[in-house]
């Protein structure tokens, strides 16, 4: 930029001494462009001048402009484009890579030792690997937890086998039964981790799976939140079904098999393997979260090979189920709130795309929709709002006067909430945990309900 | 339009009492319209209170602008916000706490962002705080700043203004209250003394740059102060301009360019030939004999007669 000499600097900073400054309020309205033509050449003309009005103009208007640039409405165009659903495979297929490149790296890192621990259990069974190598594998000494369990078979789980040449050449051949019964599946490719299978059942409609044995239906998943295609109604195998793996051809044994078994935790038993909590993901499961969610040392404690035999996954999860040092390896997962079901259900206003469904602004109950940006909602007009909290879609808000509303099915319709008679202030903060719901007013009440809002006692 | 008187307590009118005035369409549902739009009666505000504060809005900013004027200027306020500010003011209690709730959090926040630093930030949002509230008294009656408030802006906008304002002023203050010792001890009597205004050798020099000053746009000068005197980034002035930082440098570069031909042609009406023109504008004039002169008594601004200082 060309510089000014020292006298035009100097007569420029010195032309004006203006005495009479225009006033808050016209100085708001400048910045926020809410003049009319004359009364803005008027308040630049003075600004032009005035080095101190200047200081209160740029000082106010700098956050401002930030918010504003938040909150605005984003030409209908780019919205558009940012919420298309093509945007949103988009994203779920990089979080997806970003997934299955973090899980190699874990299974990598975890093969030596997983191929270790497989060959002696060989050596102490039969020569080689055969299918009573998986059939004595929970029983060999395995520290598990006995807990059922839910396997994905790949299909096509191509994965050459990295323990042999004769496992390698088996390890092309799947159960036929896997095949037509997981299309969704089929359709992967080998080298894929199966942690993207998850995913993909996770949210494929009618996911089913099938155990080896061809055997009836398995007793179904308590199921954390229901829905028509979660993980919740996945079949599951039991532990003593999973040694029918045994029965599959040849030499198809559990590493040579592109399968990740997750793990049903017990009830009341807390979801700390990674394996649990990818069951508790339930209806929650993108694969955006999931990808992020993986820190480097969960990674690290359940590596995978590349290209990706089943028993590795297996191990890898058995790994962090059993062993507690494995666990101590991925402090990321743990604190994760990703796949803490607790912080599943604690999570509120949080969109796929990262923008809050549900905010309040100016008193205003603000709902974020496609195409339209944060519209008011309808029927709340008249109540003067302070916090909103939701997780899925029940949503919690509540305002001046203790006031409180509630909402199930992601503020269709609304339902209006009484704390009590002694209730008072203004609600500051809602917490939902499951069907425990406490709010905090700013008369320093506390109310606490534990059956979704019938009933409410305060403390 | 002669000056008119203001109606207080009048129901029905928020026009002004001229002889011969034509309220423009009906008043009354133009009254009550205005006092729907700002919601003024959950705020514990009636209907005759908002019309005196909308007259009030309107004789300070236009006071001599016809009815038709005045219904589209009021029309443009932020009634809403403005009647809660008014209602507070008031001391009414349920607009208390809707502005409580609303501007609480925000009031520290703003504070934070203009101070950087959290404690000296609450201490200047609870000080603000309290003149919001009344805590001064005038004439025994409990004086709120929110009562200057005349929603031509936003009021979260009003409150950073009045915020950003009562910062540089203690700012300003602090900077005058040194010590003796601090002076002595900071090595401040070492420090140099304030620029003096710098004097061309030549006045016709001068002369020549006010006159190139003197035609330029309001605008144009906001952008140079901004730029070359406040030492403000592209961005920031091109937020306050309107524009993108692009069309800010081009128009710099445009402005400094047009500012040496409009000095070199004053130069050369005031007698120089080109080459001495030149010359003029290159020499340094920082070490030319300084002087107070006293054109630098310039005209102050005359725009803001109907209101007196700031808020």
């Amino acid at each position: 930029m060309p510089e000014l000499s020292n006298l035009l600097k100097d007569r420029l900073s010195r032309a004006g001494r203006p005495e009479v400054h225009p006033d808050a309020d016209l100085l708001t309205a400048y910045a926020e462009k809410a003049l009319p033509a004359t009364e803005r050449t008027q308040v630049m003309e003075h600004l032009s001048w005035c080095s101190q009005c200047r200081d209160v103009v740029f000082l106010t208007m700098e956050p401002a402009a930030e918010e504003a640039a938040v909150i605005a409405v984003v030409p209908a165009r780019r919205r558009r484009w940012f919420l298309t659903p093509q945007f949103g495979m988009l994203a779920a297929v990089c979080a997806m890579a970003v997934g299955i490149g973090l899980v190699v790296r874990v299974q990598t890192a975890n093969q030596n030792a997983s191929e270790k621990s497989r060959v002696q259990e060989a050596k102490a069974a039969q020569p080689g690997v055969s299918a009573g190598v998986l059939g004595q594998e929970p029983g060999a000494g395995d520290s598990r937890a006995k807990d059922s369990e839910i396997e994905i078979r790949d299909s096509k789980a191509a994965g050459a086998a990295t323990s042999g040449s004769a496992q390698t050449a088996s390890a092309g051949k799947k159960p036929e039964r896997a095949v037509s019964n997981m299309p969704q599946v089929a359709s992967i490719a080998p080298a894929r981790s199966d942690y993207v299978n998850l995913q993909l059942f996770a949210t494929a409609s009618d996911a089913s799976f099938q155990n080896t044995n061809g055997s009836g239906d398995l007793p179904s998943a308590p199921a954390p939140a229901p829905a028509a295609n979660t993980l919740t109604q996945a079949k599951i195998l039991t532990r003593e079904q999973s040694i029918t793996l045994a029965d599959l051809p040849g030499d198809a044994g559990k590493q040579n098999q592109n399968v990740l078994t997750l793990y049903q935790p017990r009830a009341g038993r807390q979801s700390a393997s990674f394996a649990d909590k990818l069951v508790d993901l339930g209806r929650h499961v993108h694969a955006k979260r999931l990808g992020p969610a993986i820190s480097q040392d969960a990674a690290r404690s359940f590596a995978m090979a590349t290209p990706l035999p089943a028993n590795n996954a297996l191990d890898a999860a058995d790994a962090l189920a059993a062993k507690p040092s494995a666990k101590s390896e991925s402090p990321g997962l743990k604190e994760s709130s990703a796949f803490s079901a607790n912080g599943l259900r604690g999570r509120s206003n949080d969109q796929d795309m990262g923008s809050p469904q549900w905010k309040v602004d100016h008193g205003k109950l603000l709902k974020f929709e496609d195409g339209r940006g944060y519209v008011e909602m309808a029927g709340t007009a008249g109540l003067e709002f302070s916090v909103v909290t939701s997780s899925g879609a029940e949503v919690w808000a509540g305002g001046s006067h203790a006031a409180l509303i509630y909402s199930n099915d992601a503020g269709a319709t609304w339902e209006k909430i009484t704390l009590g008679d002694s209730a008072s202030g203004t609600v500051v903060s809602i917490v939902m945990n499951g069907s425990s719901v406490t709010v905090k007013t700013s008369a320093n009440q506390t109310w606490s309900s534990q059956d979704d809002g019938k009933s409410w006692q305060v403390k | 339009m002669a000056k008119g008187r203001l109606l207080a307590g009048k129901i029905d009118t928020i026009r002004i009492m001229n002889p011969g005035s034509r309220p423009v369409g009906n008043a009354t549902q133009i009254a009550r319209d205005l006092y729907e739009r700002s919601g003024g009666q959950r705020y514990g505000l009636t209907q005759d209170e908002f019309c005196v504060v909308l007259e009030q809005v309107a004789v300070k900013y236009i006071p001599s602008a016809a009815e038709d004027e005045r219904v589209q200027f009021w029309h443009e306020l932020k009634l809403e916000e403005l009647a809660l500010a008014r209602a507070c003011a008031a001391g009414h209690d349920p607009a208390w706490e809707v502005f409580l709730t609303r501007y609480r959090e925000k009031l520290h926040d703003i504070a934070r962002g203009i101070t950087k630093e959290d404690s000296s930030a609450r201490e200047l949002a609870d000080s603000i705080y309290g003149d919001l509230y009344g805590t001064a008294e005038r004439d025994g009656r409990r004086v709120s700043r929110l009562s200057f408030y005349m929603g031509r802006g936003s009021l979260e906008g009003w409150l950073r203004t009045v915020v950003t304002q009562e910062y540089i002023n203690r700012y300003r203050k602090q900077k005058r209250l040194v010590s003796l010792e601090e002076r002595e001890e900071d090595g401040v009597q070492f420090s140099a003394a304030a620029p003096d205004p710098v004097v061309p050798a030549d006045d016709r020099l001068g002369g020549a740059v006010d006159e190139a000053l003197g035609k330029l746009s309001a605008e144009d000068r906001l952008v140079l102060a901004a730029y070359y005197l406040d030492d403000r980034t592209l961005t920031e002035i091109g937020r306050l301009v309107g524009v993108h930082e692009s069309t800010i440098s081009r128009r710099l570069e445009k402005l400094v360019k047009g500012l040496r031909k409009q000095i070199l042609a004053g130069l050369v009406t005031r007698g120089m030939n080109r080459a001495q023109a030149e010359e003029a504008m290159e020499a340094d004039v920082r070490y030319l004999q300084v002087d107070v002169g006293k054109k630098l008594q310039e005209n102050p601004a005359q725009a803001f007669q109907q209101g007196k200082g700031s808020d």
